[in-house]
């Protein structure tokens, strides 16, 4: 009877020694996977154009309907085919992160980065704009 | 006169300060204790690896919500929590953690007040925390107190019997129920050693009484959401955890005066260290021990645990009573 | 008509002996994909998407051009016809670019929609697509040229509803190209149908590209607010912005006009009034809802009898109308519609709806231009043309209809009434510039079955006549009126002495308080000058309306009201029918109903307001009427006319129309241009009453000399100066 708990008491008195395994998250990170689905990024070409051309796939196949855009005629310099989204929202409050929009986006504009600390003191930042989403180069 | 006074406020003060250190850095301890048992790292946010962090849950209860049960017996809601840290710091008074010094020509005993009934006087005041925990569960109002307080009370009545019963043995070989006399007499040889029944009883039965893994039916998670305190928060909730810990700190202090040789160093060539220090390291390595338990030992169900208390504990304790009674006799030279 | 039984995938069906497999399969409901077939245009043939397989005969055969015969078999669900489908919409997506992502029309495509059902999922074809520009046909349409499959449905409109509009095939073959010979713009106000009939997305709107997907819509059922046509119209609204309209269906006309259609984006413009706003130190300031009516209802409780006036736009709905009515009654007050100044009631015709003016064997249109105030009824007129009735039109000015019609006649603008009353006497002679084959026609016309349509500028001196001698023929007669809901305004007792009237006793001070709702004075009443002495003298002015316009600077308080798509009423249309509109979306703002303010008006005052309206069993009798036919003398007579564009409600407020960029035009005649060195797109300057005005002139064949048209509703152009309570006035005539 006292065998097993003295084996208890060294197994935990062993364990107390050994390292942890603890990532201490704010100051060091995990690599994720390069596929993990986190924030949303627009994509931009070589040119710097939009990729985006609101064909409203994403906005109509997200199933947490998060996604709301409008569009409008653009300039060739901001569009190869002169359509582009005027406005495109994720609502992170929403978003369930399933990757359903990037499948269906027939240019690639819509990705999903490995970015996911997308924390916020308020919620109402969590909606995501347009500025928020579009690639930088 | 004057200089008594003065000198007892002084004490106070300095035994209140290292126990509410004590407590303090309790909580850190088990947190971190755990932490690492579990191969994590513990709180590790405030200060370096933590130090702070008891600093920040003091400021976080102060600043919190104070609810108040709408149903509650206000009266006895308000009173509970103040009654679980009474008891621990009246037994306080009685913790010799060295020998007597001497100052200017005058002897003064390292515990603030040198009773010859100490032990008495521990046994009497520290049943009395089962009050905050039972009045805690009644008033407020609400059904997991209420079970959380009723275990509280059947598990304190039976295992104070047994913390009773695991001093006797140690008193029948002293011969005194004064701390400073019982710690003078283990100068050569510890209590443990003549007594390790009795010790091992007294840790048992200390453990249960503050309500600790394994034996923590009356806050039972699990079961009980968060027992005799579920309707407590902001400081009043703090009372009570500062009560458990003190109780902690208590004990172990209790346990090393008994069967650890108190203030002695455990070998001659140490002693250049002092005695109130070796103390504090034992008292210390005794909280551990409990922290120890609770992270290894998962919680008993309560009819193992009254089983254990009536069905083991009892007669065991007795046998110790019985074969300390024929030892004493005999060293004495029969009847 | 006999019928016959026809056989299709099994299912046995009665049809008339003259429909198509199409319509049969149709009643059958069997779906069978076309892409050319329209139900309000001619079979052509040209798409092959309709083969079918018909027992007894070698080949398919093209289901939308292929009559019925009694025991007919026909099979739609073989593996040759399959087969068939898949190649023809692989042909079809050969040079299509698969642009769907961009493409506006995409969610209600055909192609689209008949590529998922029965195309292949792939194409073979592996050459170069052939991809020509975009062009842009004015700000009202665009035209993708890569994506017209050919179907000619848009040409096919052209050629037989408008008889003729400058929109063809050009180039040959495979090179074929859909579009306009001459000009960067489609020159007529029907452009909208071209994009209504296109199956594909190679003719689309130009308001509505890019901005939202179909399927982001919620449409609603409404009716068209322009006139009184009721065309029957679907809002899409997304986000309580309506972004589209789209025609419903074939009530009345199976086509719409490009007010209708283009003219609604001002209810989502930025500078609508959405909160109640009040005069303070000179300065409008925006008020709490309570204080605006409580200060309303204390001003007007002041007022005795006679001395408050309500002045009403004529496309309020009936709710409203009877709201108003019911106030005016419990403030004693005066009301009118009629803010054109006409001095005209609502007439009910003989004519009980659309077929029986496509099915007129005559159709004379006098005293105003139809295409303009009731776009669509032209085209019904044209449709009665094209089944063989004769048609004629006379007018002092006219831009669509006349030229499309047997007889047609431009009148000089100040003496247009006694002519046409001449010749209502007889005197066919008395109508000049006609040629003897005109003349004959015209002749027969009178002596035979006649529908005499009025137009909205037809006085009530001329409607008695028509109405008089209409029934002493037996002619069918149609009275237009402005507005798209006269007849319900009046219905609900909305007029008293005329507009004109009520603003002369404002200016002498007889009525002190004045409500003006939903209409800008300054645009539509012809006595620009009697506005703004009436409006300054206004002891208290309220204006009800969206937007903060010239006749809104005058008013004590504004409150603001919903447009035509958050207001769910009923209007009454030109053949007396009771129209039902839906809210699309909710009010912005806090505007509301013009019925929803006067009753909470009504109730701060302690009257009881009532909007629930009756429709008027029988209309104006215009023989009451005393007036004289109008008759202006000059040496230079102006017709002052609203241009199309600028005719629908709200237009300086709709984008499109605002960049339909055309400038005040002057229509003069060619001896006039002579005279004064001007040609055509010179500028000239009329002067008249009230002012001073540089328009283009437009030198016109057949525009009588001394007599000139010019336009009016351009913003900040207040032509109506020139007037003195008609819409002809002299004026003086000099080049720029």
């Amino acid at each position: 009877m006292v065998g097993p708990l003295l084996k208890g008491l060294r197994i935990t008195f062993t364990h107390l020694f050994k390292p942890a395994f603890t990532v201490k998250y704010p100051y060091e990170k995990l690599d994720v996977h390069p596929r993990w689905r986190g924030k949303h990024v627009l994509k931009v070409d070589e040119e710097g154009r939009e990729k985006c051309c609101y064909c409203g796939l994403c906005e109509a196949v997200c199933p947490a309907n998060a996604i709301r855009i409008y569009g409008e005629e653009a300039p060739p310099e901001k569009s190869d085919v002169g359509k582009i989204a005027a406005i495109y929202e994720i609502d992170y409050r929403r978003c369930i992160f399933c990757g359903f929009c990037e499948e269906a986006c027939p240019r690639g504009a819509i990705v999903l980065t490995p970015y996911y600390e997308l924390a916020e003191p308020e919620r109402e930042k969590l909606l995501r704009t347009k500025e928020d989403l579009l690639e930088k180069r | 006169m004057v200089e008594i006074v003065i000198v007892t406020i002084v004490k106070l003060l300095i035994y209140f300060g290292i126990m509410l250190l004590f407590v303090a850095y309790g909580t850190l301890a088990e947190r971190k204790v755990a932490g690492h048992i579990q191969d994590r790292l513990g709180p590790y946010h405030c200060g370096p690896h933590g130090i702070l962090q008891p600093l920040a849950d003091g400021i976080k209860l102060f600043f919190k919500e104070d609810i108040v049960a709408s149903a509650s017996d206000k009266f006895v809601y308000f009173l509970a929590p103040a009654l679980a840290v009474v008891p621990p710091v009246l037994v306080l008074a009685v913790i010799p953690i060295g020998d007597s010094i001497t100052i200017g020509g005058k002897t003064i005993p390292l515990a603030v007040a040198d009773v010859n009934i100490a032990l008495l006087y521990f046994l009497g005041v520290t049943s009395l925390t089962v009050y905050a925990i039972m009045l805690g569960g009644w008033a407020g109002n609400s059904k997991y107190p209420l079970l959380g307080g009723l275990r509280s009370a059947a598990q304190f009545i039976s295992y104070e019997l047994i913390l009773g019963l695991s001093i006797i043995g140690v008193v029948m070989l002293v011969g005194s129920f004064n701390l400073i006399d019982i710690v003078r007499y283990q100068k050569d040889m510890w209590l443990v050693i003549k007594q390790p029944v009795a010790f091992i009883t007294y840790m048992i039965a200390a453990i249960a009484e503050l309500n600790r893994a394994p034996f923590d039916l009356p806050e039972a998670e699990s079961e009980l959401v968060g027992g005799y305190h579920t309707e407590y928060s902001s400081m009043k909730f703090a009372l009570f955890f500062l009560g458990e810990y003190a109780n902690m700190v208590v004990s172990s202090a209790i346990a090393t005066a008994l069967f650890l040789g108190g203030w002695y160093a455990p070998v001659h060539w140490l002693s250049f260290i002092p005695g109130p220090i070796w103390f504090l390291i034992k008292t210390f390595a005794l909280f551990f021990f409990m922290l120890w338990i609770r992270w290894t030992y998962p919680r008993l169900r309560y009819d193992q645990l009254m089983g254990m208390c009536w069905r083991f504990l009892m007669p065991v304790t007795l046998l110790n009573i019985l074969g300390t009674g024929l030892f004493v006799i005999l060293k004495n030279g029969g009847l | 008509m006999g019928m016959v039984k026809v056989t299709i995938d099994g299912i046995t069906v009665e049809v008339p002996e003259n429909a198509t497999i199409l319509q049969a399969a149709m009643k059958a409901g069997v779906d069978i994909p076309y892409f050319c077939y329209h139900p309000y245009l001619k079979p052509a043939g040209l798409c092959r998407m309709c083969l079918v397989e018909v027992e007894g005969m070698p080949k398919l055969a093209p289901a939308c051009v292929t009559q019925v015969r009694d025991g007919m078999v026909v099979r739609t669900n073989t593996e040759r016809v399959k087969k068939v489908r898949e190649g023809i919409v692989e042909f079809q997506l050969l040079h299509h670019p698969l642009d769907c992502p961009i493409c506006d029309q995409a969610g209600e495509c055909y192609l689209q929609d008949i590529t998922f059902r029965y195309g292949r999922a792939t194409s073979r074809f592996v050459d170069e697509k052939e991809l020509y520009p975009t062009k842009f046909y004015g700000p009202l349409i665009v035209h993708e040229q890569s994506r017209c499959i050919l179907c000619k449905r848009c040409v096919r409109f052209c050629t037989e509803v408008l008889n003729g509009a400058d929109w063809n095939v050009y180039w040959r073959a495979a090179h074929s190209l859909i579009g306009s010979y001459e000009s960067d713009k489609v020159a007529n106000y029907f452009t909208c149908n071209l994009v209504e009939v296109c199956p594909v997305g190679a003719i689309t709107s130009r308001l509505y590209r890019y901005k939202t997907r179909i399927w982001k819509l919620e449409f609603t059922r409404s009716v068209c607010e322009h006139c009184e046509m009721g065309c029957s119209l679907d809002l899409g609204v997304r986000e309580n912005q309506l972004f589209k309209i789209k025609h419903r269906m074939a009530d009345p006309s199976p086509w719409i006009c490009d007010k209708g259609y283009y003219a609604f984006d001002y209810v989502n413009h930025a500078e609508r009034i959405l909160y109640p706003l009040a005069r303070q130190e000179n300065k409008m300031v925006s008020v709490e809802v309570e204080d605006a009516v409580s200060s309303i209802a204390d001003k007007l409780k002041n007022y005795g009898e006679g001395e408050v006036a309500f002045i009403l736009s004529p496309s309020l709905c009936l709710e409203d109308a009877a709201a108003v009515s019911s106030m005016a009654k419990a403030v004693k007050g005066l009301v009118d519609y009629r803010v054109y100044g006409e001095d005209y009631l609502p007439v009910k015709g003989n004519v009980s709806d659309i077929e029986d003016v496509e099915s007129a064997k005559a159709v004379l249109v006098v005293g105003g231009d139809v295409a303009v105030s009731h776009p669509v009824l032209a085209l019904s007129i044209l449709k009665a043309k094209n089944a063989g009735a004769k048609v004629g039109v006379l007018s002092a000015h006219d831009i669509f209809l006349g030229e499309r019609v047997d007889v047609f006649s431009l009148l000089p603008a100040g003496s247009e009434e006694p002519l046409i009353k001449e010749l209502l006497d007889g005197n066919v002679d008395a109508i000049p510039d006609l040629s003897d084959e005109e003349r004959s026609c015209l002749k027969d016309m009178l002596s035979g079955e006649l529908l005499l349509v009025a137009g909205v500028r037809a006085s009530s001196a001329l409607r008695a006549a028509i109405y008089s001698r209409s029934k002493e023929k037996g002619w069918k007669y149609l009275f237009l009126d402005r507005g798209c809901n006269a007849k319900g305004l009046y219905s609900a007792g909305a007029y008293s002495e005329g507009v004109g009237e009520i603003l002369n006793r404002v200016k002498e001070g007889k009525v002190k308080a004045l409500v003006v709702a939903g209409v800008d004075l300054f645009n539509t009443y012809p006595n620009g000058s009697l506005v703004k002495e009436a409006l300054e003298s206004a002891e208290f002015l309220v204006v009800m309306d969206l937007f903060f316009h010239d006749t809104a600077m005058y008013s004590d308080f504004f409150l603001p009201i919903t447009s035509f798509a958050e207001d769910g009423g009923s209007v009454v249309d030109l053949f007396w029918r009771v129209r039902r509109r839906n809210p699309a979306m909710q009010p912005k703002g806090l505007s509301r109903p013009v019925r929803d303010w006067l009753a909470l008006i009504g109730e701060a005052m302690g009257a009881d307001v009532d909007s629930q309206g009756q429709v008027a069993e029988t209309g104006w009798d215009p023989l009451q009427a005393k007036a004289e036919l109008l008759e202006v003398k000059g040496n230079t007579v102006a017709l002052v006319e609203h241009a199309f564009y600028r005719s629908a409600r709200y237009a300086s407020w709709c984008s499109r129309f605002s960049e339909v960029a055309e400038s005040p035009c002057a229509y003069i005649s060619e001896d006039d241009a002579k005279a004064l060195g001007v040609s055509d797109g010179d500028k000239v300057l009329v002067s008249g009453k009230g002012g001073k005005f540089e328009f283009v002139a437009k030198v016109r064949e057949g525009q009588p000399k001394g007599s000139i048209v010019i336009d009016a509703g351009f913003d900040r152009f207040p032509v109506t100066l020139l007037l003195n309570g008609s819409w002809v006035a002299p004026v003086e005539l000099r080049k720029a």
